[in-house]
């Protein structure tokens, strides 16, 4: 079967498993600018664009040591507790994973609100077909993301007024590659990302935000091992600029560090200019 | 080291996690189980038009926002012994982010994680109201809706709200007459805990009951070209006057804003609705003889009870005006005033009440004592001469022998048969009430002189 055939028929199956207020900072988006993400998608009818640039310094790598990737991503909250988000990001320089992109489409379902026990949980699916210089097979990714509070430091309450919202949310993927390449840069059949995210609001209108997490190559061999560190700043309140960057560790890392930077908008359209009747 | 490295990070993830996950120290409680179920803003030209044409104004709400966020997780975390020192500490933190506010509105969970937790569906209809709040704020600062056309641009806001959230998340649009009497608290131990324990914050609240009719208000006398004068001049009487002299009541949109409240009578009630929902919340959570359980299942009996259910509408203009040239700009004795529509309207029921609960009758005297207790019970504070706690404690101190109903004490019950009889009651005299009047939205207001507002 013809490998965007493929991707189609799983985006149809994301779009068939069903359909946040204003932009929200403290509803964490993969990239923005951290990679582990919340178990919280946006609200119903929300429609949010989303863009951040990401520059990555890697190491090891032949061609080159540096790629700067866009994404551009739209967001919709089709139906209540799930999201609908395409993006396409392209990566330029002088890396070897360089002069290519992607084209990936997501479905995302909360099944819980967070109580006072019970992590809030979510599960996501996605595909994900390159284009480009050398690009890969077409991959699915299946996603699990939960999400739990811990509360103040004195979870007695004796001193709420130091009271300060933080949350960690953990992410795990696994992704299927339906037609890897072979040869030299074989990729993998399967691989997976694994990360521990946290959160907590350092004023009205920021939250800071870090990870760390492990993302095994599509190269074999090769992994992303980041720790990141970054804030969301809400400007207006259909608008959130967020910044952070990551270092990489461990001896089979790709990247030695990384910059990202981005924005993200709640529309206010479509809507009728006509006045109601 | 890679090998190393990727163990060590996968025990560290689950082990975070894990650790996270389990048991909050010392408490035991029951899984909440429900969807998160957030609906997004209405997509509309107005959008953001209140937070760019009037953004003081709105930093102002959103300062409010954030105490009203935060007095959640207070009442509930904090020692009821210790009440009197939260309510100073809290009333000072509150004045110093109303005075310097914050330029984006905190939602409900932000500063109350504990209590967004504990009843998520308390905060979802908070915080969808108001959406609901901020889309007709947005309607009337936005100059290119003509004059005419604010009423059906309010209306279709009114719409979205009551359809695109799950049932009984809406506000009625019922007025406070009868969304009190199917609420039937009357008699629950929690009656006016707030109110009467913590009279510095709750008069801070009374002070944001003032001020978004008030906001409205000007609106509807300035029109669309002069509203920056008219809003600037309510900030300086908030500030001045009444920030620093609080209203002693919660005051209701037809006395505040009652042009607003003949345009749209349906969004006036949902905001008094509301504003009422604020008062119980505070007031269960605030009560300490009650699990979070038994308060999760009393807070969603109320949300219920007074949200909207198809058929409100018809009673949407049931109510009189009391000051209907009230000019936003002041602050006149009556608005100050412990005694005001609201007390009127819990007047009402404990006068529907009585003969249930003492079907032999009350001697003049006990029946004296009775009003005076639920007139010191709906007061700021305790007085002397109030038996502190709730009207029910206060009732059967003064005027023993009370046929107690089956509900009305009880978490999560309604007085069944009281709260028929109420309703019954007040339909009754809802008959006779004429609708209060439409505005004419034909002629425009403005400071200057008048328009003829056309389409």
């Amino acid at each position: 079967m013809p490998k965007i055939v493929r991707a189609a028929l799983a985006a149809a199956l994301v779009a068939s498993a069903g359909p946040a207020l204003a932009a929200d900072h403290t509803n964490l988006e993969e990239g923005l600018p951290i990679t582990v993400e919340d178990a919280y998608p946006i609200k119903e009818n929300g429609l949010e664009v989303q863009s951040y640039f990401q520059y990555n310094r890697t190491r090891n790598d032949p061609r080159g040591l540096s790629s700067l990737m866009a994404v551009p991503r739209v967001e919709w909250g089709a139906f209540k507790n799930f999201q609908l988000s395409v993006e396409a990001p392209y990566r330029v320089g002088t890396a070897s994973d360089t002069d290519q992109g992607a084209f990936r489409a997501q479905g995302f379902y909360n099944f819980n609100q967070e109580d006072l026990v019970l992590p809030a949980l979510a599960v996501a699916l996605g595909v994900n077909t390159p284009y480009g210089r050398m690009a890969g097979g077409t991959e699915t990714e299946l996603k699990f993301l939960a999400t739990k509070s811990i509360g103040t430091p004195d979870p007695e309450g004796l001193s709420p007024y130091s009271y300060v919202p933080r949350r960690i949310h953990f992410n795990a993927s696994w992704f299927h590659n339906y037609d890897p390449t072979t040869g030299r840069e074989a990729e993998r059949r399967d691989r997976y990302r694994v990360g521990v995210g946290y959160s907590q609001l350092v004023s009205n209108n920021v939250v800071l935000v870090a990870d760390i997490f492990r993302e095994t190559d599509r190269e074999r061999g090769r992994a992303v091992n980041l720790a990141e560190i970054g804030a969301r700043y809400i400007v207006t309140p259909q608008t959130v600029l967020t910044g952070g960057v990551g270092v990489g560790f461990g001896g089979d890392r790709r990247q030695d560090f990384r910059v990202t930077a981005g924005l993200q908008h709640s529309l206010s359209f479509p809507y009728s200019f006509d006045p109601p009747r | 080291m890679a090998g190393m490295s990727r163990r060590a990070l996968l025990t560290g993830a689950a082990g975070v996690f894990g650790a996270a996950a389990s048991l909050p120290r010392g408490v035991g409680r029951a899984l909440a189980l429900e969807q998160r179920n957030g609906v997004s803003f209405l997509k509309g030209p107005y959008n953001l038009a209140f937070f760019y044409r009037h953004n003081r104004a709105y930093r102002i709400g959103a300062g409010m926002h954030f105490f009203h966020s935060k007095q959640h997780d207070l009442l509930q975390l904090t020692r009821f012994e210790d009440h009197a020192a939260v309510d100073a500490r809290f009333d000072k933190e509150a004045q110093e982010w109303l005075r310097d506010p914050p330029a984006t509105e905190p939602e409900m969970p932000y500063y109350s994680s504990y209590v967004d937790r504990a009843m998520h569906t308390l905060f979802r209809t908070i915080d969808w109201t108001h959406m609901h709040h901020e889309q007709t704020y947005d309607v009337m600062s936005f100059r290119e809706i003509p004059w005419a056309e604010k009423k059906v641009w309010t209306d279709r806001t009114v719409r979205y709200y009551l359809e695109m959230q799950t049932p009984g998340v809406p506000r009625s649009v019922a007025p406070l007459e009868l969304t009190m009497r199917r609420a039937g608290i009357m008699m629950k131990p929690y009656l006016n805990h707030f109110r009467n324990f913590y009279p510095l914050d709750q008069s801070l609240f009374y002070v944001a009951h003032w001020w978004h009719p008030a906001v409205y208000e000007a609106q509807m006398i300035s029109g669309n070209h002069d509203q920056e004068v008219a809003i600037k001049a309510v900030e300086e009487t908030m500030y001045r006057e009444i920030l620093n002299d609080r209203p002693q009541r919660m005051v209701l949109s037809r006395e505040i804003m009652p042009r607003y409240s003949r345009m749209s009578p349906e969004s006036a009630n949902i905001f008094d609705n509301l504003h009422m929902l604020h008062g119980i919340a505070y007031s269960i959570l605030a009560y300490k003889g009650w699990s979070v359980e038994e308060k999760r299942a009393e807070m969603y009996r109320v949300i219920e009870a007074m949200g909207y259910q198809p058929g409100d509408e018809v009673y949407a203009r049931k109510f009189r005006e009391p000051h209907p040239g009230y000019d936003p700009r002041t602050y006149p004795a009556w608005v100050r005033s412990p005694q005001g529509a609201m007390g009127m309207i819990m007047m009402d029921m404990l006068m529907e009440m009585l003969p249930m609960m003492y079907p032999g009758g009350l001697s003049k005297d006990r029946k004296a004592a009775v009003m005076r207790q639920m007139m010191m019970n709906g007061r700021l504070g305790i007085e002397p001469g109030e038996v502190p706690g709730s009207l029910h404690d206060a009732l059967m101190q003064v005027a023993p022998g009370m046929r107690m109903m089956p509900g009305s004490t009880e978490p999560g019950e309604t007085p069944a048969m009281m709260v028929e009889h109420m309703v019954s009651a007040w339909k009754a005299k809802a008959a006779r009430i004429p609708d209060v009047a439409p505005i004419d939205m034909g002629v425009e207001p403005s400071f200057g002189p008048a328009r003829v507002a056309v389409r």
